[in-house]
């Protein structure tokens, strides 16, 4: 295809010529053209190498996310405030999303680069500190006075072993939250809202629409993430009785009739939140609960009650009413609610240590605090501000914290990520029909002592 | 032949040649002491004699040879150095890797065949490697005939023909996770555009990719929207070089426009066709950034292909022994893949000779 | 009667490409067309092709709340000095392996084939571990520094490329410029590489292609958001809480012009890379 000799030997001669000709033109114009390109590679890198100071803290967090009003709020006034009393020293704090945050946490740790401070939650502690990821912080807490005002619960979630492994920045609970509307339309009861399983399910599935093989109202919140649906298994596993791992760790405890009660319930609620081979409701402006297209927000109602508020949807507060936590068939009578936390960890590769609790202290003085806890929406940690304005306007929440007693916090479980996707595998084929539940669990409860063994 | 007992053949060798081009002036100054010799060149044959002969000395020669060795190891510097640090070293450390359990946050640990063992009792890997087949299965033919009958299409002189050649190889420019968000949102089962119209004509799209038996098959159709691209250009040039008179030849006898195609055309294509087919199956084995962005592994882990595999591995488990013992298992499934390949080609691809 | 014939096979022809030609531009086509439409038009009831009214607000919000620019800038700055890298040390290698003899060229010659066949995946977790003990993690250094050493699978390929190209100039110029006193820098600067230019120019190219979309190496390599490239960011805006599809397509959009604008300016140079490809087959 190429015709070898001669178009390039008549160019070539051409050029010759020429180059005889213009031979120092040439010279003088690759001498510019070779020192041009030093000079923007040298510039380039000047102005691209990172300046890192030696005094940057660099702080992680899904929540407040990237793009959010506490973030701004941290970005503009705390972080700054920090910095001029600081000078020399510069603050990152930056939101990440939830999905795989766990999983960039632990690529930055395999390359010796992971932030001083990251928040998560509290059930993750073991998942860092068994990895030596986090390092306990009591030299750093003892004799701050803030410490004490923290909620008693927020803090029994920050130590493990004794040893405080950080400060807590929000306290979640999640009891179902019911759309006014949705439910009166379907005609349910109000008043009369679901204790038990069976009671939930039953609304679940008068609340559900759909059409032209396409879900137009989603019954209950939908349980499409993979991460979301490894928390739900833990949560009606732990509602009815029974946990993920026993008391010492040591092995797995879902492979009993509590745990098949539990999976056998969790396929039938899979069923009514995402029906198999009906098209999913498209994910539109925030919330799906947000823009009314959902009866029950279940799973996660706190951020659903954040995600509206975020986005000015204030009258969801009006819209919606509380519901009280669920009781699984071999719960004893008993109501659960899960509570969980997130905190800050300190990571075992910061370089300025002191420096960073630093901050975090500063962050948690009451003022920074109740300006966090406004833009994120959330109520306040320290008792010290319970009888503020702020919180004495959020209803709902209120509401939702009178049910922090009842629960009972997440023990301080090592997280394996790989083991708990095993599992989801093997629970995702019972939901598909590929094998039955009791298969599941008998399968992951072995993938389970496989991994705790390896780990050990 | 006395030119050459003199001055050694290569001497001669260089005025020949340059006897025989004798297109254009060259000026040359003289050379400098150890190289005895000037050559003049002119434009019309009246100045033959003013050609002179090379001389060299035996030593300038081996000088020459010398600083050519260096020239050379200089100039492939850059390769050579990074073949050893970037290509070679990590190969080796590789192999090592796979023998030991590795998560970078400690040392390694040996475990020997432990790694080789598990992924071959594993059900996930067999799963993953199906998963990689059928994808290959399936792309790589329907890819390379279906840029084929494109350039077949595209191989007639109508007029704007230019612009549809255009049309198609646009697509195959884009890539990488931009179009992967395109798929997303392509083929979404509740607003996306396909299953819109299919409702409107009155059907039910099925889920594309969150449905455990579409996913895959979406994932194939996805990767064909790049052939009219470069696989179909090289069909293209190729066509192009199949003489007219071969057809003619058929049209006299009264040979249909599938006997045309099917005994000329292809034939005479078939080096490029084991090329694109070599191409392909090598790109299909890569699947990585579509996997990854759209589905993540996919409804019951249906796409999770082999690189993926390797990556959540190495990555998100942190499991790089394991994860380097998969990519050697890669790299040997795609190594015989192309041996088969290549003996499989010698009974197909026929040559002009 | 032939003469009816050939007009029913033209227009069956235009027919056939009109639609098939369609059917391939119409993804792109949805982009374009998603990309300027409001929140209820994008996931409203009907199809519309053209939106009305066409809006532009995403794109301030994502350019400046979700930091396209940023990802833009960083994307520029890694592939512009990855494809110089490229060129600059394939054509080097090229010319080592067409034009100079030395000492064990050949064998090189056969591993350098040998090194096309080996999938990345084999060398990206030791490499990763090899920037990791270097400190390299999280800056551009792992995704540049190897295209200057003719780095990679595609590395292998150009400098293959190159040197059937340099190959088919002849070496009298080469003699010619010898007898003149030019060092074998010279030769290479001043006559092979300017004869080079066409084929440096299809390499560039694909390199660019190569670079702007490679997503695996800076996902691993990257970690803060302010040097994310723009695969990176968008896969970054896509997990984000209040992400609609008209915003993500307009940043897909941002992404793609690139490769097509350069598509329509350097076509010559896609056509050759086939000449080129395939004279080696």
């Amino acid at each position: 295809m190429l015709k070898e000799g001669g178009i390039f030997t008549s160019i070539s001669k051409l050029y010759l010529i020429n180059q005889v000709k213009g031979e120092k033109k040439m010279r003088k114009k690759n001498f510019v053209k070779v020192s041009t390109i030093m000079v923007m590679v040298f510039l380039s890198i000047c102005v691209f190498s990172t300046l890192v100071s030696a005094q940057t803290i660099r702080i992680w967090s899904f929540n407040p996310s990237a793009g959010s009003d506490a973030l701004k709020v941290i970005q503009n006034e705390i972080i700054p405030e920090f910095e001029e009393k600081h000078p020399g020293v510069e603050v990152k704090w930056q939101g990440i999303p939830y999905d795989g945050y766990r999983e960039k946490l632990l690529t930055a740790a395999a390359g010796k680069d992971m932030p001083d401070i990251f928040l998560d939650g509290s059930t993750m502690s073991g998942l860092f500190i068994s990895k030596g990821l986090a390092v306990p912080i009591t030299k750093y807490i003892k004799g701050w006075d803030i410490w004490e005002d923290f909620m008693e619960t927020a803090r029994d979630h920050a130590t493990y072993e004794g040893e405080i492994y950080g400060v807590p920045t929000r306290m979640k609970i999640n009891p179902p939250l019911y759309n006014i509307e949705a439910v009166k339309s379907a005609g349910l009861d109000i008043d009369n809202l679901p204790t038990t399983w069976d009671d939930l399910l039953d609304w679940g599935k008068k609340l559900l629409k759909i059409e032209d093989n396409r879900i137009v109202f989603q019954g209950i919140s939908s349980l499409e993430t993979p991460s979301t649906r490894v928390r739900v298994f833990e949560l009606l596993l732990q509602q009815n009785g029974g946990s993920l791992l026993t008391e010492d760790l040591s092995a797995p405890a879902f492979n009993c009739e509590k745990g098949l009660e539990a999976l056998n319930y969790f396929i039938d609620l899979y069923k009514v939140t995402n029906p198999i081979g009906v098209a999913p409701l498209t994910e539109q402006l925030t919330t799906n609960y947000a823009v009314g297209l959902e009866g029950i927000a279940l799973f996660d109602s706190y951020n659903t009650i954040n995600k509206c508020l975020l986005t000015n949807q204030t009258d969801i507060l009006g819209k919606s009413k509380v519901g009280e936590p669920l009781k699984g068939p071999a719960s004893d009578g008993k109501a659960l609610l899960i509570m969980d936390g997130d905190m800050t960890f300190l990571s075992s590769s910061s370089k300025n240590p002191e420096l960073a609790i630093e901050f975090i202290k500063f962050f948690c003085e009451p003022e920074n605090h109740l300006k966090y806890v406004k833009a994120n929406k959330i109520l306040p940690l320290e008792m010290s501000l319970m009888n503020s304005d702020y919180v004495l306007n959020t209803p709902l929440y209120t509401e939702m914290m009178e049910y922090s007693d009842c629960g009972w916090d997440l023990a301080k479980i090592p997280e394996y990520l790989e083991m708990r996707d095993k599992l989801l595998d093997e629970i995702d084929k019972a939901i598909y029909g590929k094998q039955t539940p009791e298969e599941a669990l008998a399968k992951g409860e072995k993938i389970w002592i496989q991994g705790i063994e390896d780990y050990r | 032949m006395q030119r050459e007992k003199k001055f050694g053949s290569r001497a001669s060798k260089i005025t020949d040649e340059f006897l025989i081009l004798n297109e254009g002036a060259f000026l040359y100054r003289r050379a400098p002491n150890n190289l005895r010799g000037i050559i003049l060149m002119s434009n019309n044959n009246n100045n033959k004699s003013k050609l002179k002969k090379l001389k060299f000395n035996g030593k300038v020669r081996s000088k020459k040879l010398i600083n050519e060795n260096i020239a050379g190891y200089l100039f492939a510097a850059p390769w050579l150095i990074g073949f050893t640090v970037f290509i070679l070293g990590p190969i080796i450390a590789s192999f090592y890797f796979s023998f030991t359990k590795y998560d970078v946050l400690s040392s390694p640990v040996w475990k020997g065949l432990e790694n080789y063992n598990t992924i071959l009792l594993d059900e996930l890997f067999w799963k993953v490697l199906g998963n990689t087949l059928f994808y290959t299965a399936f792309s790589v033919p329907l890819a390379v005939f279906g840029s084929l009958l494109l350039a077949v299409l595209l191989n007639n002189k109508i007029k704007g023909i230019n612009i549809f050649r255009t049309i198609f190889y646009l697509p195959s420019v884009t890539g990488g996770v931009a179009m992967a968000l395109l798929w997303l949102w392509f083929f979404d089962p509740g607003a996306g555009i396909i299953n819109m119209g299919l409702r409107m004509l009155g059907k039910q799209g099925p889920l594309w990719f969150q449905s455990e038996i579409w996913a895959k098959p979406t994932m194939v159709i996805c990767s064909l929207i790049a052939i009219g691209g470069d696989r179909c250009l090289l069909f293209l040039a190729a066509l192009q070089g199949i003489p007219q008179s071969l057809y003619e030849a058929a049209d006299i006898d009264g040979a249909s426009w599938w006997t045309k195609f099917r005994y000329i055309t292809v034939p005479m294509v078939s080096p490029i066709i084991f090329l694109n087919i070599m191409i392909s199956i090598i790109k299909s084995f890569r699947v990585f950034t579509n996997a990854y962005v759209i589905t993540g592994g996919g409804p019951l882990n249906g796409t999770l292909f082999l690189v993926l595999y390797i990556y959540k591995n190495a990555f998100t488990f942190l499991k790089m022994g394991y994860a380097s013992a998969l990519a050697w298992i890669f790299f040997i499934i795609v190594f015989v893949f192309s041996l088969i390949q290549l003996w499989l080609s010698k009974k197909w691809v026929y040559y002009e000779t | 009667m032939k003469r009816k014939n050939i007009i029913t096979k033209k227009t069956i022809l235009y027919i056939c490409l009109t639609i098939i030609g369609i059917i391939f531009i119409s993804p792109l086509l949805w982009v374009v067309s998603t990309a300027f439409k409001t929140v209820e038009q994008t996931y409203g009831s009907e199809i519309t092709w053209i939106p009305n009214p066409i809006t532009f607000k995403h794109f301030i919000k994502l350019f400046t709340e979700y930091h396209l620019s940023i990802f833009i800038k960083n994307s520029i700055f890694v592939t512009f000095f990855s494809v110089i890298g490229t060129v600059i040390s394939c054509s080097m290698v090229a010319y080592a392996f067409a034009r100079l003899n030395w000492f064990g060229k050949n064998t090189f010659f056969i591993v350098l084939l040998a090194t096309m066949m080996i999938p990345q995946q084999v060398t990206m977790i030791p490499l990763f571990i090899l920037f990791n003990k270097i400190g390299w993690i999280n800056t551009f250094k792992p995704l540049i520094v190897p295209q200057f050493f003719a780095g990679g699978v595609e590395g292998a390929l150009y400098i293959f490329i190159l040197r059937q190209f340099i190959r088919s100039i002849p070496r009298e110029l080469d003699e010619a410029a010898k007898i003149d006193g030019c060092g074998y820098f010279k030769i290479y600067t001043h006559i092979i590489m300017p004869l080079l230019k066409p084929a440096l120019g299809t390499i560039a190219v694909f390199s660019f292609m190569l670079h702007w979309n490679d997503f695996m190496t800076p996902l691993i390599y990257l970690n803060d958001e302010s040097k994310f490239t723009l695969p990176v960011g968008l896969q970054y805006f896509r997990l984000q809480d209040f992400i609609l599809y008209n915003e993500l397509m307009g940043a897909s959009l941002v992404a793609l012009l690139p490769c097509i604008i350069i598509f329509f300016m350097c076509q010559k140079y896609f056509i050759r890379g086939i000449d080129l490809k395939a004279g080696k087959g």
